[in-house]
């Protein structure tokens, strides 16, 4: 079952079309990654469903409502951005006190212990702390919110590989004791790989994929070996990329069975998922390797 | 959203840290100054504390209105909650104000014959006259800074620009309307003959309900960015 769901919708600034008519669901108590290039619409999509802004046509229900200035439906939500309007003034209690009266399920001996974790001093203002220390406060609040529905906007900017692993630790702790349908965007996508089950791809405001994860990392394959023998294999299925090297060529395709290739005697690699985004994003055929590899890293 | 506003920052009790350093230094001043003859008696201090309620509350609604919208507050929510807060922190100046206006009156302006709680448009009324015209004012003007506010949420440093300018090209297009039809005399003296309470309460209380409106027309459709 869906715990949100998008049907038709489409989100304009102006001239700019940021979601192009999107129907995608999220399901309840499941994490799914929402990834894409930047300006793809993964930003506006979570706003919408925090309402935080409204759309311009389509449909959005949350847990079965109309998010926009539905208070009922939002006391169930709760959203951190990288870019949290924390105010300058506010200290870090302030701003834990706020999410509190917020937020119905705060558990705030949770956020004392992450406040400690995270090494947070309470009377600091926020205009004061550092760029990863606001993520950190961010974090805190995104997980002691227990939120049903928990957003996380690229959550983790400016925090460091130490901070970001405890994060990822603590939210997966958090999600086996009370499970919670959680939309994680984010470009770091191999880090977050084994927390979601589920990844949705933008690409210019519109979803190009939505499945489990594992079927995502399993439907592209690197496969090399003889010019012939590939071409033989390849005939019929999408190439996202392929490079000639001599008489040895590599393409990465689409839709692949890593047993027949390896019957074709052909060498078979899976690729990392952020490559595998990557060459589905770039959506073009015959475009090199080296220059996925490169976008990639 | 009150006890947000309370505990989180104050930026709306700023004005009265400013008025309190103008009253010490109005003080300060008179002191000094002694019996000097040339010394006007009558200060303009207490005017700070109006002008400075104006930035309090476009601050209070630029940084709060963000905040609390984006731990899934609603607008509705935030603005029933800064109206409460206004409104409390309004008739707490009236109060304020008109009490120590009396101190200020039995003291004999504080020993030194100092008038800065009183003021000659406000001595003719009764402390309840008194408490309400300043109540209405402190509204006014935290309903003018709500709207700036308002629109700087929604539209950034460009909306405010646009609205100075509106504001400017409507009020001289006014201005100009009136004169060129020869109803400018008459409009002084119309407005001069009205009873104390509709120039003094009746103005600003229809300054804060038209403000009020604007401002919530403007917040209730306000993206987080």
């Amino acid at each position: 079952m869906d715990a949100i769901t998008l049907a038709g919708v489409t989100k304009r600034f102006g001239d700019v079309v940021a979601l192009d008519e999107v129907s995608v669901g999220f399901g309840e108590h499941r994490i799914t990654g929402l990834v894409g290039r930047n300006g793809a619409g993964k930003s506006s999509l979570l706003d919408l469903v925090a309402g935080r802004s409204h759309v311009t046509s389509g449909t959005i229900r949350v847990l079965g409502h109309e998010p926009f200035e539905n208070r009922r439906v939002l006391a169930e939500v709760c959203a951190v951005t990288e870019s949290q309007p924390f105010p300058a003034g506010f200290s870090v209690d302030a701003v834990l006190f706020g999410a509190r009266l917020l937020q119905p399920r705060w558990d705030r001996r949770l956020a004392d212990d992450l406040v400690d974790l995270f090494a947070l001093r309470r009377r600091q203002k926020v205009g004061k702390l550092s760029r990863g220390q606001r993520s950190s406060l961010g974090v805190v609040i995104a997980l002691a919110s227990r939120a049903p529905v928990t957003i996380l906007d690229e959550p983790y900017v400016g925090l460091d590989a130490v901070a970001r692993r405890l994060f990822y630790d603590r939210l997966l702790e958090e999600l086996v004791a009370e499970p919670r349908t959680v939309i994680f965007s984010s470009h770091l996508i191999d880090e977050i790989a084994h927390l979601v089950d589920h990844l949705v791809l933008l690409d210019r405001g519109r979803v190009v994929l939505d499945a489990p994860t594992d079927e995502v990392r399993e439907s592209v394959l690197e496969v090399s070996g003889p010019r012939v023998l590939v071409d033989a294999y390849a005939d019929g299925l999408p190439v996202l990329a392929r490079a000639d090297l001599g008489g040895i060529t590599r393409v990465t395709l689409r839709g692949a069975s890593a047993q027949q290739a390896a019957a074709a005697g052909l060498r078979v690699r899976s690729l990392p998922l952020q490559d595998v985004l990557v060459a589905l994003t770039a959506g073009h055929t015959d475009v090199p390797v080296e220059h996925i590899a490169a976008v990639a890293s | 959203m009150l006890r947000i506003l309370i505990r989180g920052g104050l930026a709306t009790l700023w004005p009265w840290v400013i008025l309190a350093i103008s009253f010490a230094v109005n003080l300060a001043f008179y002191a000094v100054a002694g019996d000097d003859p040339a010394v006007v008696r009558q200060s303009g201090g207490i005017l700070s504390l109006f002008l400075t309620a104006i930035a309090a509350n476009q601050q209070s609604w630029s940084n709060v209105l963000p905040f609390t919208l984006g731990l899934s507050g609603t607008r509705r929510g935030f603005v029933a909650g800064m109206g409460l807060f206004v409104l409390a922190q309004s008739v707490l100046a009236g109060a304020l104000l008109t009490g120590l206006a009396g101190i200020e009156s039995l003291t004999k302006g504080w020993t030194m014959d100092v008038r800065f709680f009183r003021t000659p448009i406000l001595d003719a009324l009764t402390a309840p006259g008194r408490f309400a015209v300043v109540s209405t004012m402190m509204l006014a003007v935290s309903a003018l800074g709500a709207i700036l506010g308002a629109v700087l949420v929604r539209w950034g440093s460009t909306g405010l620009w646009w609205l100075v300018a509106g504001l400017g090209v409507a009020g001289g297009a006014a201005v100009v309307a009136v004169a060129a039809t020869g109803g400018w005399a008459g409009s002084i003296t119309a407005l001069a003959g009205q009873p104390w309470a509709m120039i003094w309460v009746g103005i600003p209380a229809a300054v804060t309900a038209l403000s009020a409106t604007a401002t919530w027309l403007i917040a209730r459709r306000v993206a987080l960015r």
